[in-house]
Formats: C-alpha cells, structure tokens, sequence
C-alpha cells in the first residue's frame, strides 16, 4: 500500500556502537519465561551407581528443596534468576555447590558425585561450577546479565541496546534483528507478558537495563511454547526481591562536551543545513529490592528519570559565482564582478557546488521521560507463589521545524508507556507437576500538538519547485517571516543593477538559494494528527508435568489468547493535506468510498476520478474530525501447544512439539455496516481470520561427555508470524486518498512565478468536482483462502566446554519463508488484494467460478468476473523469498579468574526479493500491506542481496577485574565490532509510487558498502565502603577510536521516474529514459541523477564518553 | 534477439499500438485494448503499419550496448557518442562548469570532446551531472520498406535500457515492455502500399556479449517455445505498411440527399500525403453519367483534398469524384480517391 510510509532513521543505534554485543550462552528448553531450573543426577563416585533419595536443598532468593529419583535424577524448577547454593545430603555427607547461577528460561546442568564409602559427618565445599551447556536445548542466542551490562559497554540505556551481542543479530535501522528477519518479526516478553508493539512490532516496553535481573535472547530453534515470531524471542524477567534488601542509586551522564564532532561527508547541499549535536543525556535513578514479610512477600521497586537535549544547528546559505578555475590550473579569486559567469562555483574537489553560509540558528529539542518499576512476589507456600509487576514510563519531547516554518514543526508530543502482569505458579505431587497463570496488560500512548495556536487546524503544504529566497518571505501563523531578514537579502534573486547602481544580489546570474534535492518546504499546519493508543490483554495458562516413561519426559501443555486494540486518527490537519508545485497544486484527503448504488445520504459527495466524464463514486471526505477520524483496530489472538522434552536417556534428549495458533483481524467498528466497494458485500466483523497455523517443533540433542560438558544438535521448527496492527488501520477501516490537482491558476488566481512563496493550496476549491486520483479507488479486498505466513528453520550445532567456563560452539542455521502476505494490485493500485503473492487457492478459483456460472444478473456477473480476474492476477506475481543461511562459531568464557569473554564471527548470506516486514529500500514500514508487491512493475531486479546481507560480522565482548584488594576494585570492559558493509541500490521513482519504488539495477549489483570496526570500552573502579555497600565510578567510551564508519549511503540513483533496467549495469544507467510523473508515459528524456547518489548518509555515531556512578548495597 | 515489435495500425478500431511481432500474455491476441476482447485463437501478428504517425517499439530479450545507439549533446550544439565503459560519473565530470571540465573531463571515458580533444561540456542545464539530451546515431538503426530508405527522426528515436517482460505489464504494456529500442520515421511517415519493411542496424549494435541482434522466425507465442535466431539475421521480421484511402468527406461518402448548393466537396485521407503531388493529380466529377469539368482541385490542408464546383450540383443525382495520381510523401502513387454521393431531390 502506497501512502502513510514510516522512514527509517539513517543512522544505526544511537551511540558510536557498531550494534549488538555477544554473551553466554546456555540456552534451554523452556522453562517459565521468568525463571529458570537446576537439573542432574547424583552418583555414587566409585560405582557410577545411581543415588535415590538425596535431598537437594536450593536456597538463595528463595529455597526449595526436592529429593532425587530412582535413577539420581533430580530437577528443581521456578527459580527466578540468581545465584544459589546448591546442598546435597547423603547420610552423613553434605556437599555444597556453591555460587549457582541460574538465568531466565535456562536449565543449569549439576551432576552430582558423591563418596558413599566416606563416613563423613564434615560439609564438603565445591566451588567449581556446573558445564554451561545445556544439553537439553536447541535454542540459539544469549543470556545477558546484571553483570554483563555493568561491565561491557553498553551503548544505550534500555535492553534493546544489549540484543546485539548475540550472534547472528544486528541491528537494521529499527531495532535489532535476528537471523536474516527484520527487527519487526520478534517478540519481546516482559515478566512473561508480551510488550512487542502493537502496530508494527517493535519493541513496546524499553525497560532501562538497571531494572533487569537478566535478558535472555533466542534468536532460533526454539521450541513450542514460542510463537508469533519468525525472527527472535526476547525474555525480559526485571528484579525481582529476595530475603536480603538491595538495591542501588546510580546515575549516568554524557555531558556533549565529550562527544566529538560528528564527521560530515561531502554532497550537494540544499540551502538550509541542519547539524545535530547531543547537549547532554543524563538520569539517574534507584532500585531497591527486599523481603515485606521474609520468606513470604518481597518486592522491588525503581525509578529513573532521564532528559536528553540536542542543539541543532540551522544554517541557511546559498552558492555563489565568484571563481573560476584559471588556465594555471589554479582558483581564482573570488570576485563576482570578474569572475561571475552565469554558472554556480563547483568545489573541483568533490564536485558539488560551493556554498557561503548566511545565518545560523540554535534550535534546542529535549526529552524527558522517567521509566519505573514496581513488583510483589509472594509465596503462600513455597509450592504456591505469584507475582505483580508494573512498569510505568511517562515521557514528553519537544520537537522544532528544519525545513520549513517554525510554527509548522514545533510541536510537543507526549508519551506513556505502561505494562503490568499478574502470574502465580503452583506445583503439586511434588513438584513434579506444575501450573502457572499470567494475566497481562500492555498500553502504549503517543499524542502530539503543534505549540503553535491553530496549527491543528491549518492544512499542511510542501512547496516544492521553488527557492529559498522566496520562501522566506512567508508568514508564519504568528505573523513572522519564515526566514531571517539576512537570508531573505541574501538568497534574494535580483537581476544586475544599472551601472553605478550598487548589486543587490552579489550573484545575479545564478539562483542564489535553490532547492535542488527537492527537499521543498513546509508550511501550514503540521498535517497528520497525531493521538494513539494501543491495549493488549493478555492471559496465558501452562501445565507442566514431569513423569518416567521411558526415561524422563517433561510434558507442557498451554493455551494463550491476547485481545489487541488500537485507536488513532486518521486525520490531515485542516483535513487535507497539499503538494505545491507552483504550477500545478495536488490535494490529497482521506475519503470513504461507497458503491455506485449506495442510498446512504452520508455519502454526499462524489470524487470524480480519470477524465472526469462520468467516472466517479459516491464517497465522504474525512476530516479532522467526526466518523472514520478516528480508526479503532481490533486483532484476537489464540495459540495452544503441547511439547515433550523426553530424556531418552541422561546424555539423549529428543524435544517435539506442535503449536496452534489463529488469528483474528477485524474491520474497524464503523465500516463493518458498509459494502466493499469490490464485492458490493458488507464489511462485517472479521476482515482476515488466519486459522490452521500448525507449527512443529523438533529438536535432538546428544551429550558424549554425559556432564553435560558437550551436544551436538539438530533442530527444525516452523514459525509463523503475527500480522502486526497496522494493517487494521490502513487496510481494514476503509482508507482511500483522494488526489486531486489544480491548477496554480484556479487556487488563487495566478500562477506563481518561478521561485514562488506565495501562492498555496488553501485558495483551491476543494468542493469542486475536479478529477483526480482515487488511491484505493476499490478498496482492499482480502484474498479467499489467504495463508498465513511463516519461515521454516533448520538447525545444526555442536557445542564444547573446552576447558572449565570456556566453551566454544559451531552452529549452522538455515531459516527460509514459505509464504508471505502482502496487499497486491493487479488494476493500477485501484484495488488493493492482501494476498499470498504468487499463489492464489484452486479450491477458491472453483468456487468462484461455479458462482459465476450460477449467476444470471449481469451485474453480479461482472462483479464476480472482476474478482475472479483480480484474484487470478494474484499469481502473476513473483513469490516473495528470504533464504538465511549462516555458519556461527562463538566461544564463551563464563566470568572467572577475574575475566569473562564472550564472542562470534558469523559468515551468513541473506537473499531474496523480500526482505520482510520492513522496506528497509524504501524505508517504509508498513508490515504486509508495504509497496513492495503493489505493482508488477515494481518487482524488476529485486532478487539479489537483501539489506540485512552482511557476510562476515565478528563480536567479541569481554572484561577483567584487577583486584586491588582493600583498595578496591578496577574494571576494564570492551565491546568490539567489526561487520561487513550494506548492499547499494541504483533506485528511481515510480510515476505513482514516488521516490525510491523503482530498482533501476539488480539487487546488489552496485557492490556494497565498507567493511566497518568499532571498539568501545568500559573504565570502572569500586571501593567497598561499609557493610555491603560499594561504590563505583565509571566511564564508558563508544566508539574509542572515532571510528565514524558508513552505516548507510543515498541509493536514490535518480528523482526521475523510470523502470527497472532487468540484469542492466551502471554504465547503462547513462542512457535509461524517464516515465512521466503524472501519467507513467515513457519520454524519450534521460533520467536525471541525485547528484548525492552512493554518497554516505549515514555515519555511526562519533566518540562519546559517558560517565556514571553506582552505589549498591 | 527481438522478442517483440509494437507499431501503429489504422483500423476500424481507430488508430492504435499493436503488436506486429512476436507474442505477450498481456497483449492479448496480439492486440491491446482488443474491445471486444478477441479469444487467444485468434492471435496474429499485425502485417501492415500506419504510414502517419507511427513509432515502433522493437522489445529484445537483452540490454544493448546503448553506446553504438545514442549519442549525446554538446555545448557545442554537436553531439558526442558515449565510450564503451562510461558511467554516469564520467558523464558528470564532462557536465560540470567550462574552467573545470580541463580537470575533471579527461581519460578515455571522456565525452564531449572538440576535434582538438578539448572537452566542451555536456549539455546540463539542470546541474544535476547527467546529460539533458541524447539523440540516435545516425545509422545505427536504419528502416528500409522496399526502395525507400524511411528517414528517422533522431530525437524521438531512443534506446531504453529499462522495461521487463513482466505481467500484468503496468498500465501503458507498450511503454512498460522492455529493453526497447524506440524508432519514430521523421514525422511519423511511412510510405504507403509497402509490401517489404525491414529494420537494419549497424554493426556494432550488439548485445553486452557483442551478439548483432536477430529476430527469429515466426513470432513465437509463448517463452517455452522461443526460436533462435543467427546474430545479425532480422530477415524473420518484415511487414507492410497501409495504403492511403478516404478516411473522411463533406459530404458523407454515399450520402443519399446532398444538398446542391454543396459545391465544396471535402475529401480526407488516412494519412498525410504530399500535398503538392495534387498538382499532378487528375480529377474526374461524374454527374449520373456526365462528367463535369467546371471544378478546381486543390489542397491547402493536410490530409485534404478539395474539389470546388463552379455551380451548384443537379438535383437527385449521384456523383462520383474520382482523385488519382496524388502521392505520398515518399511518391508513392496512392489509389484512387473515390467519394459518392446523391443529391437531395
């Protein structure tokens, strides 16, 4: 679908860190989302004969304690994470394992020998740790820690910031992928409730890291109690209160005094530059963590306010016509009376055009926003717990105008996120069954307002074919000029003066201030409106029950349903919003559209499309307000699994389960009683219920250390997505763009001269029945017998405790879509089809047509003609493809002796026509409703290398600790990175679509971008005070060696409309012709070409140092 | 190798784009816009093109070396042909203001040199390093119909190295279709009654494996069945071009109650011819069975001939005027001009 298009942010992450960083690894079958398990057998020492009847008692947050089984085997479940002393008594014997440490969704293997012979009444002490492998799960990924965000610079404050580390993630622009998804295919849980974004998919609770007790991220080969995800899972599980109070005051600072200047690459300029520089991003915050009732009702609680100011730098200039290159090859100098001849001075060094400042001016947009936590855990038994937890977080920005009036772009937008779970947990007949139940709660808000009075109600316009000159003589809404009485004077075009006369224009012969990058300029109102608010309920019950069957099965059954709300406007301000091109004014308003034969009276208008000789429909204008302003989206979700982890025998575990899932996406309340323009039927409720969604889950796993020191694995899976809310919106609430254009002539009497300011689209009669463009003229319709979409994954591994802490690892995975759902048109974009591109059901084919064949009014017959030629068309289309194939080899050193270590070099390829859920070549989000299969035209040359193809990426994060005993503690962190760069694109516009639609070369053909290394580094001291209290004062330094590599280039070849030029290379793009922007006809006129092309855009962000202190207790 | 060749037909659909070469699943029956759609069966290749305003759309299945096709303009008004090799940076650094190009517009990529090898500069007048305006290469594609070298107008002529043999083929298949070389004769112009028109191209039209293109036999329907076809042999692609006729008249050709103070006999023809050739031309006026001398034959519009009577007509009469000897713009005799009509009683 063409309009409403979300852009990417050029520049990756936020700080100086070429993403992600690396991490343990122990992976597990599931446990619950929030916490983990111990598991082993205990032996006698001598004979290697199975112990029954050994009591373990684990205690540390909390105790239990179970007793081993016939064969030695034992498992202690529900831990949350933490560590723990781990006690075995035998008779007279006790040993203690010591320092424990059990993470989210992990299962800690602890095999347990034990002298039978010895007649020992004395504790026995064992410090070494348990293997970390999980011999029982295939899941890939990392567990990140308290530890690792403390000590590893971490370049962001929330947990999104630390996904990176796992291998085979990185980020995209928008998040962080996994494995060759986009970002928008994961699913990120939160104390066991799922936060993900409503509306695109996104992350929907940035819990700031000081909160987390532990991040686990899977990023492949998980089992059944997943689901809604083809790219990853996260599992946030935030802190949790134990027996002993805890907690810490912590602050964080980066003061902009200590980030460097940001490096700027050469390109064309337009003539206003804009830089941005952080001020200062600073919060500080607590935790606090302790028992209410010991042993029976803990809690934690935190707060962290934190505001971050930028100072962008406005400077507007213009070119100039001074010099000339002398015949001694030297520049001239500059003097516009000698040396002014007619053409704008070009930098010989770069090539682009040279241009003077004018004024300069500071605009200043701040955030502030305060994340919380609040959480109860309470055990009414030790077998009986439960928990509720908040996160609240409040924020507010305000944002200023660049490219454009001041009163059009300064506006204040708030925002309020808020979660909060509910779980118990229960275990009976000995643990050895188990129930948990969480209930969740999701909500996220976004409004904005202009701080402008009226601007809510003012039409938003882009002036376009103009200069800057003129534009600055604009009034705002205050009644200002829209530019400085120095720019006006010195972007003003004036013809040269009488002799004698003094120049008013210094450069007379040249435009002084144009807009060649047709960046236009915004006035007006601030155009779409915007005010959302998103719900999820949630409610999840699993059962679990351990039994002996063959070995040990641990069997989980669960059922989940989310109800999924959204509510936003759909609204322009002033209720439309305009395109100037001096010449020619384009109007485009949101309309409903009723069928021909519609009596409704609301419908009191008619939107004339084509030449406007009888071809029109009845249809409404939506305004700023009243019925379809406003967009309630509504998505049902259920899944139900069952999934055995059966330990055939203790070194041999085969994992199976089968996952269920529906989905239910309904039609906006208020067109649910009107007809689809295409089938003339009513909407009703349901606009697209995915049923059938089977998804196996098989893993095996084989240990021949039998200690858990070693697997080698395979996995298959299938994963299906979760169609996220922004199709409700677009797709399913009746959205149609109505484009009508004007000419300049008929809006305000005169046509405005070149370099216009003056004229606007609010002189134009809107009420006129004028013919335009109808975006959706039929609506969408869904394709009968429409298939979910889905990736299949295989995976292969072997992993090693090399020595004790130290494991090394080899993986290889392979993830590949099956099918895809994304809205097609076979009729111009006149009719939107959410269809499996490509494939369109026989079954349904038939039924059409035996309904065709049945009918006998002429209309319905050609109604049905109509669909069955719009659902064939559906095949006609190339089948989206996303193949990932990766080789990961990591190595993980868990924190000993004063180091820990973790790392990875992954060589993946990631190929296809689709690169999922994000246009990252467009920048478009609009997950299955993108451009990408609008139009036929529109797939030429899109095989090839999809963005998220970075062939080699290597991590390696690790730190030491010096101890300097009484004087405390020094901590030395690192975090490096070193990545292959992006696929280049040669991009035009399509003639409908607009810029960027139109790959004028194969996928990947320019090359790709440069390999890129960045380093960052953590300076930390701690000094014991009294008690338990430590202080510690850090830095961390992104980006050491301001290495400001190429994070993204402008792959816009050409502004120009054009089509693809199939298997062409870059020497043909000299001769490719133009289409016309407003009818597609082919010129015989080359495209013109984006003098910027193939120049960086996008840099990593510069050397930044921040500071911080903790004090814990 | 040419996949396919749209022209322009005249018939009784009116004037329209039509494929005379080779077959697309979205052009149906070898025609678009068919109204009524015609069935599959009924596929054929379209023999005869319009001789005015006509451009023809010859479709490969593989990119040529637009450099032996285009040419592009100079500041010195000449045009300058386009190195193989050549990337649209070297186009720009021969685009950029007069004292630099010394600097940046030099090596072998270099365009738009003087006779002295001195760079003029691209034509550029957007600033945008791209040039304004290509022309075809004289020669590079020529259009023979039997004697008659057609003339080509060398704006409008084009190669487009962009298009693709998708479906649905966008909104405009003929100009979505592609890579396609774009030939417009001069004026549109064909000559008329042809039997033999055949494309040449020069020889160092090539494909990127500096294979001369070739058509093969037939026009083949469907991609599983695509011949082959020699480089450099075009003798599978020929067609005619449309004869000259009475497309229109004042009075109405056959009208049966013609005013007799009508002395202003008005004839348009299909297309243009050469309005001189009336000179030559002869004219005959029929009143029942009496030939009429007392008339004049003129022709002061394009694709019109006049035949002015002295008197007014007879009543209840048929009248045959009859135009031969009128010729194309290529001089080519046209058929005889026949309008009939009867005056009222």
């Amino acid at each position: 679908m063409k309009t409403s298009k979300i852009l990417l942010a050029v520049v990756l992450g936020s700080s100086g860190a070429l993403l992600g960083a690396g991490l343990t690894t122990t992976d597990a079958r599931a446990q619950s989302s929030t916490t983990g398990a111990i598991q082993g057998r205990v032996t006698d020492s001598s004979s290697g004969a199975a112990l029954a009847g050994v009591t373990i008692v684990v205690s540390g947050n909390s105790s239990q304690t179970t007793i081993t089984e016939e064969d030695g085997s034992y498992r202690i479940t529900d831990l949350t994470p933490g560590e723990y002393l781990v006690t075995f008594f035998f008779g007279d014997v006790t040993i203690e394992r010591r320092g424990i440490k059990v993470g989210v969704n992990k299962t800690i293997p602890l095999f347990q020998k034990i002298n039978t012979s010895a007649a020992v009444s004395e504790t026995i002490v064992i410090d070494d740790k348990p293997p970390a492998i999980d011999p029982t799960s295939t899941t890939q990924g990392i567990t990140i820690d308290q530890d690792y965000t403390k000590n590893i610079p971490v370049p962001g404050r929330t947990f999104e910031s630390t996904l990176g580390a796992a291998a085979g993630s990185q980020s995209d622009g928008v998040g962080v992928s996994f494995s060759g998804s986009s970002s928008l295919e994961n699913q990120y849980v939160v104390d066991g409730v799922n936060t993900t974004g409503l509306k695109y998919g996104t992350v929907g609770s940035p819990v700031i890291n000081d909160f987390i007790e532990e991040i686990e991220v899977i990023t492949g080969g998980y089992n059944a109690e997943y689901g809604r995800a083809t790219g990853g899972v996260v599992n946030v599980a935030t802190l949790t209160g134990g027996n002993e109070f805890e907690g810490k005051v912590f602050a964080y600072i980066t003061p902009g005094q200590l980030i460097a200047a940001r490096e700027r690459s050469p390109s064309e300029s337009i003539s206003i530059d804009a830089t941005t520089n952080k001020d200062i991003d600073a919060n500080v915050g607590f935790t606090l963590t302790g028992p209410i009732i010991k042993d029976r009702v803990w809690f934690a609680v935190g707060a962290a306010p934190r505001y971050v100011q930028n100072t962008i730098t406005r400077t507007t200039k213009r070119r100039r016509d001074c010099q000339v290159r002398l015949p001694t090859g030297q520049l001239s100098a500059c003097d516009p009376e000698m040396y002014g001849d007619g053409d704008a001075d070009i930098d010989p060094a770069t090539g682009f055009h040279i241009y003077e400042d004018l004024d300069s001016s500071k605009l200043r947009p701040n955030a502030t926003s305060l994340s919380t936590l609040a959480k109860i855990n309470f055990a009414v038994k030790p077998e009986h717990q439960g928990q509720l937890s908040f996160q609240i977080n409040p924020g507010r920005s305000n944002n200023y105008a660049v490219y454009g009036l001041r009163t059009t772009g300064d506006y204040q937008a708030d925002s309020m996120g808020l979660d909060g779970g509910v779980k118990w947990t229960s275990k009976f007949d000995d643990s050895k069954s188990e129930v948990e139940v969480v209930l969740g709660w999701h909500r996220d808000q976004l409004s904005g307002d202009a701080n402008a009075a009226g601007a809510r109600h003012v039409p938003f316009e882009i002036l376009r074919r103009g200069t800057l000159g003129n534009w600055g003589n604009i009034m705002d809404l205050n009644g200002n000029y829209a530019e400085s009485e120095i720019t006006r004077a010195g972007c003003l075009d004036a013809p040269p003066p009488p002799p004698g006369m003094p120049r008013l224009d210094p450069y007379p012969d040249i435009p002084n201030c144009p807009d060649v990058a047709d960046v236009g300029y915004r006035v007006g109102g601030f155009g779409s409106i915007l005010d959302n608010t998103e719900d999820r309920y949630s409610a999840k019950l699993a059962v679990t029950r351990r039994q002996k069957l063959f070995g040990n099965h641990e069997i989980k059954a669960g059922v989940d349903v989310e109800d999924n709300i959204s509510d936003e406007p759909r609204a322009y301000t002033g209720g439309v919003f305009f395109e100037n091109y001096r010449t020619a004014i384009i109007a485009n308003r949101f309309v409903q559209i009723a069928p021909q034969t519609t009596t409704d009276p609301k419908f009191d208008a008619r939107c004339q499309y084509g030449s406007g000789n009888g071809d029109y429909v009845p249809c409404r204008y939506i305004g700023e307000t009243g019925e379809g302003a406003r967009v309630q989206g509504e998505t049902l979700n259920w899944s139900a699994y069952l999934r055995d982890s059966w330990q055939i025998r203790p070194n041999l575990t085969v994992n199976a389960g089968l996952r269920y899932e529906e989905q239910r996406l309904r039609f906006a309340e208020y067109v649910r009683d009107e007809k689809d323009p295409l089938t003339g039927r009513p909407f009703g409720k349901n606009a697209i219920v995915m049923q059938g969604m089977l998804a196996p889950r098989v893993g095996i796993l084989y240990d021949w250390t039998r200690e858990g020191r070693s697997k080698i694995y395979g996995h298959w899976g299938r994963f299906y997505e979760s169609i996220p809310m922004d199709i409700n919106s677009r797709s399913f609430a009746g959205e149609a763009t109505f484009r009508q254009q004007f000419a300049a002539t008929t809006c305000n009497g005169v046509q405005a001269p070149d370099g216009y300011g003056a004229n606007t689209g609010n002189g134009c009669d809107l009420q006129s029945q004028a013919p335009g463009t109808i975006i959706g003229l039929e609506g969408t319709a869904v394709a009968p017998g429409l298939k979910p979409q889905y990736l299949d994954e295989r995976i292969a591994g072997v992993e090693y405790e090399l020595m004790e802490d130290l494991k090394i690892g080899v993986a290889y995975q392979n993830r590949e879509l099956g099918r895809v759902i994304e809205d097609v048109s076979v009729d111009g974009a006149n009719t939107y089809i959410i269809a499996n591109p490509g494939e369109w059901s026989e079954d349904e084919e038939a039924k059409l047509e035996a309904q065709l064949a049945a009918a006998t009014d002429q209309e319905e017959i050609d109604r049905l003609s109509n669909l069955l030629r719009q659902f064939r068309g559906i095949r006609m289309f190339d089948k989206p493809s996303r193949k990932y194939d990766a080789l990961q080899f990591t190595v993980s050193r868990r924190f000993s002796k004063a180091l820990y270590m973790q790392g990875s070099y992954t060589y993946s390829r990631t190929k296809g026509n689709y690169p999922g859920l994000i246009s990252y070549d467009n920048g478009q989000i609009d997950p299955n409703i993108s451009s990408q299969y609008d139009l036929i035209e529109l797939l030429g040359n899109r095989q090839g290398p999809l963005n998220q193809d970075k062939p080699h990426y290597i991590k390696l994060d690790g730190y030491y600790k010096f101890d300097l005993k009484k004087a405390g503690e020094i901590t030395v962190g690192t975090r490096l990175r070193a990545l292959s760069g992006v696929p280049r694109q040669a991009q035009a516009a399509h003639w409908l679509y607009g810029p960027g639609e139109s790959f004028l070369l194969p996928r990947g053909q320019i090359g790709r971008t440069q390999f890129e290394t960045g380093i960052d580094l953590h300076l930390g001291y701690a000094k014991k005070l009294a008690g338990n209290m430590e202080l510690e004062v850090f830095t961390d330094l992104f980006n050491l060696v301001n290495n400001q590599g190429v994070a993204g280039v402008d792959d816009t070849y050409s502004i120009s409309s054009s089509n693809p030029i199939s298997g062409g290379s870059y020497e043909d793009l000299v001769f490719a012709k133009s289409n016309d922007a407003g009818s597609g006809t082919e010129s015989s006129s080359p495209i013109t070409r984006n003098p910027n092309y193939g120049n960086v855009n996008g840099r990593y962000a510069p050397r930044s140092i921040q500071l911080g202190a903790r004090l814990s207790f | 190798m040419i996949r396919q060749v749209f022209l322009f037909e005249t018939s009784a659909n009116g004037f329209r784009n039509v494929l005379a070469h080779g077959w697309h699943p979205d052009v149906a029956n070898g025609r678009q816009d068919a109204d009524p759609p015609e069935t599959e069966d009924d596929t054929h290749p379209v023999t005869t093109a319009s001789v005015s305003g006509q451009a023809m759309r010859v479709v490969f299945d593989e990119i040529l070396y637009g450099n032996s096709l285009e040419e592009i303009e100079c500041r010195d008004t000449t045009f300058s042909r386009v190195p193989l090799g050549t990337t649209p940076d070297d186009i720009a650094n021969c685009a950029v203001a007069a004292d630099l190009l010394p600097a940046l517009c030099k090596g072998e990529h270099a365009v738009c040199l003087n006779p002295a090898g001195v760079p003029v500069g691209v034509v550029d007048d957007d600033e945008d390093g791209a040039a304004d305006n290509t022309r075809m290469i004289a020669g590079a594609v020529t259009l023979r119909c039997g004697t008659f070298e057609v003339e080509l107008n060398r704006e409008q002529s084009f190669w487009q190295p962009a298009g693709t043999q998708l479906v649905p083929a966008g909104q405009t298949p003929g100009t979505s279709i592609g890579p396609a070389l774009i030939i417009a004769p001069e004026g549109g112009r064909m000559p008329s009654k042809q039997t033999d028109c055949r494309l040449a191209f020069a020889p160092d039209v090539t494909d990127k494996d500096f294979i001369q293109p070739c058509v093969p036999t037939g026009g083949e329907e469907d991609t599983d069945n695509y011949g082959d076809c020699t480089g450099g042999d075009l003798s599978a692609f020929h067609f005619g071009t449309e004869s000259i006729v009475l497309s229109g008249s004042l009075p109405t050709n056959n009208s049966p109650a013609v005013a007799v103070t009508r002395r202003a006999l008005q004839m348009t023809l299909s297309a243009e011819f050469d309005m001189s050739s009336v000179a030559g031309a002869t004219a005959t006026v029929m009143e029942g069975a009496t030939a009429r001398t007392d008339f004049t034959l003129t022709s002061t519009v394009p694709r019109r001939v006049d035949v002015t009577m002295a008197a007014n007509l007879v009543a209840n009469t048929m009248y045959t005027i009859t135009v031969t000897n009128l010729k194309d713009t290529f001089g080519v005799v046209l058929d005889p001009i026949v309008l009939q009509f009867t005056t009222a009683p």
